[in-house]
């Protein structure tokens, strides 16, 4: 088994000619699916119609749906698959489990929670806010989820199981402020169900920087991460410092979490699956996983934002809505194998 | 491995020892309060005294408010939580998992899902809404024993993909009530919620009548509960035929939860808590199913006690309440057993 793994783990059986298609490929599709995004929906557009309404807009409807809708959408979905496919990877290298997911685990439910506390309680709107609100949430629930997790022994079911716990109560604390305000009703009824419809791109300035640190953060941690895989004491003895690794890797999952969840509210099961389809492309080194699962997740948010507009168009169903039905088969293909934590 | 059963067989045999004896005390003196508490407490106080003249008298104010609307109340937040706890235990001791109950293997997402379908096509009336719960709970059930079905010992495996299959199904049922008009929605996402508001007589009369035919069919079938306890070979040779057993308790099991969600919408964790807790109360004697029982009724009473006055103004519903209460027990469980057991 060891070896098995070790093996596995071996970067010099990724040759570089490897390395460099699955990049192209990645990128390759990656521009496929903003295309797609763009220029499938209700209405189809042409790509040329969508260049011409960057840098030639004349006002027209269909150039107003480009600017208003497509792009910011396009755009959103991008930013929302980048965080949480790099979220799940994260979590799933830092806990060695083959089931963390940011929506499995809690976080999203946290940032959910510190919205509706926002929204129902004291009566905010302004994107920044909801957003810092939603940080907070995720962050204590990150944290939350990790004490739980290492207070039952650090077993990986025991993490899962504390996660799924945790999502209930935060749920049910959710479901209580949103039935006792009417108003925060409707508001979160569409937000919950994870829609990128509706978002103004000036949300941008705030969600840009903060996904944008996020994600350099994954990124940097990387190589921490794939000797953490050979144990923590291994790892403490190759010079890894654990400490400053979990705190990286619990605000890095944070950021891109928190963000997420409040751009397009709770998107579940994505973190799952990505990382499991990067790791069936590039083999078990961290370093090529949470990159690829980056793109991964931003180009089947893209593609699924697009299936929820024209599957039963002219209404939509929500990105958040598709994911699940799309990423939730993972956790029960996962669940049916021999030893399902193991990654 | 010998001696695992045959103190299995003497245990269920063993006459009820003192401690057992004042824990099943407790237990009823504990159902009867939570039962009196919930026909005193609400807008209006009533004395406890009071509340029981008024059970015998045949008209009045006080008779109408106790008889008429708490009672019915009352009596559905016992059966129905004694009902979910039966379902638990049932589905916990043929898992062989703590936490293999039907709340957290997706049957309760189901048959809110089977309720939806009907709520948001324009179907209004309770029976049909109900009919549909109970389907939509018998084939979640399948469909999760067919996902787990020749992949092996149960163990923690039904307990993840009943997670997975719950998300989807939950998904569903987020697209059913943003599609559907507000006021279905509304009322549908309260329902959602696991709410006993505005039971009365006749929503909760069939049920508790059906539950407690189901819970003597359960009653009357559990010696084949005992041998599934003790493990399949085990219960084979001792003359049990297992797989027909096992399909007939399931059949019940089911039964309880998706009806009790159709009468008043999915109740998380008093079905996974309820067994836990009996257990502790009773450790494994022969009254546990008893103990089972009425632990879940005075869970579910509380909860809905707790939800009605919590926040003055505001009725919670009951689902909200175990939601969260539950929802913090299984935390502690999870870390408590975690230490013990993987």
């Amino acid at each position: 088994m060891t070896s098995l793994a070790r093996t596995r783990r071996d970067p010099s059986r990724s040759s570089a000619g490897r390395v460099a298609l699955v990049v192209v490929l990645a990128a390759v599709a990656l521009v496929v699916a903003a295309g797609i995004g763009l220029t499938v929906g209700t209405k189809l557009v042409g790509i040329d119609s969508v260049i011409d309404a960057i840098v030639r807009f004349d006002g027209s409807d269909l150039q107003l749906v480009v600017r208003e809708s497509r792009i910011p959408r396009t755009v959103f979905g991008l930013l929302v698959g980048l965080s949480l496919g790099a979220a799940g990877a994260v979590m799933q290298g830092l806990t060695r489990n083959a089931l963390a997911d940011p929506g499995i685990l809690g976080v999203n439910a946290g940032a959910s929670v510190a919205v509706a506390v926002a929204v129902a309680a004291l009566g905010i709107h302004d994107f920044p806010a909801l957003m810092a609100a939603a940080l907070t949430g995720a962050l204590v629930a990150t944290i939350g989820v990790v004490l739980l997790g290492s207070a039952g022994g650090g077993s990986p079911v025991t993490l899962v199981l504390a996660g799924v716990a945790l999502a209930a109560v935060l749920g049910g604390l959710t479901t209580a402020l949103v039935l006792l305000n009417p108003h925060a009703f409707l508001q979160m009824r569409s937000w919950e169900s994870g829609a990128l419809a509706g978002r103004d791109l000036s949300i941008l300035t705030v969600a840009g920087p903060t996904i944008a640190v996020g994600l350099v953060l994954a990124f940097a941690i990387t190589r921490s991460l794939d000797v953490l895989a050979l144990g923590d004491d291994t790892a403490a003895a190759l010079g890894v410092r654990i400490g400053p690794l979990r705190t990286g890797a619990v605000a890095s999952v944070t950021l891109l979490a928190g963000t997420a969840t409040a751009v397009a509210g709770p998107v579940a099961f994505l973190g799952l699956a990505a990382p499991h389809i990067a790791r069936g492309i590039v083999g078990s080194s961290q370093k090529a996983i949470v990159p690829l699962a980056a793109v991964i997740g931003a180009i089947v948010v893209v593609l699924g934002d697009v299936v929820g507009r024209v599957v039963i168009a002219p209404q939509e169903v929500p990105v958040g809505i598709v994911m699940a039905f799309v990423a939730a088969p993972f956790l029960i293909w996962i669940g049916r194998r021999r030893n399902p934590v193991q990654l | 491995m010998n001696a695992a059963p045959r103190s299995g067989i003497r245990r269920l045999r063993r006459p009820l020892d003192r401690r057992a004896r004042w824990a099943m005390g407790i237990l009823v003196v504990a159902v009867l309060a939570a039962f009196l508490a919930s026909l005193s407490i609400g807008d209006r106080l009533i004395s406890p005294i009071r509340v029981v003249e008024a059970l015998f008298e045949t008209q009045g104010g006080v008779r109408m408010v106790v008889v008429d609307w708490r009672l019915p109340r009352a009596l559905a937040a016992l059966f129905f939580g004694a009902a979910l706890a039966l379902s638990g235990t049932v589905f916990q001791t043929i898992t062989r998992n703590p936490l293999g109950s039907p709340d957290v293997i997706g049957l309760t997402t189901g048959a809110y899902t089977g309720a939806l379908i009907v709520m948001t096509t324009g179907g209004s009336s309770g029976v049909a809404v109900s009919i549909a719960a109970i389907l939509g709970g018998f084939a979640t059930a399948a469909l999760v024993a067919a996902l787990v079905a020749g992949r092996g010992a149960l163990g923690y495996r039904i307990v993840i993909v009943g997670i997975g299959v719950s998300a989807v199904l939950a998904a569903v049922n987020a697209w059913m009530l943003l599609r559907a008009r507000l006021e279905v929605a509304v009322s549908a996402s309260i329902w959602g919620a696991g709410s006993l508001n505005g039971v009365g007589w006749q929503q909760a009369l069939l049920p508790i009548v059906i539950v407690s035919v189901l819970i003597v069919l359960l009653a009357l079938s559990r010696r084949g509960l005992w041998l599934i306890e003790l493990g399949d070979d085990i219960g084979t040779s001792l003359g049990g035929r297992i797989n027909l057993t096992k399909a007939g308790l399931v059949a019940i099991a089911v039964g309880l939860c998706a009806v009790v969600t159709a009468a008043i919408g999915p109740i998380a964790f008093v079905a996974l808590a309820a067994p836990h807790l009996a257990k502790l109360i009773v450790k494994n004697g022969p009254l546990h199913l008893v103990a089972t029982a009425l632990t879940g009724a005075v869970l579910l009473s509380a909860a809905d006690i707790i939800g009605q006055n919590a926040i003055p103004g505001h009725a919670l519903p009951v689902g909200v309440v175990t939601l969260v209460l539950g929802g913090v027990y299984l935390i502690f469980l999870v870390v408590r057993t975690a230490r013990q057991r993987f």
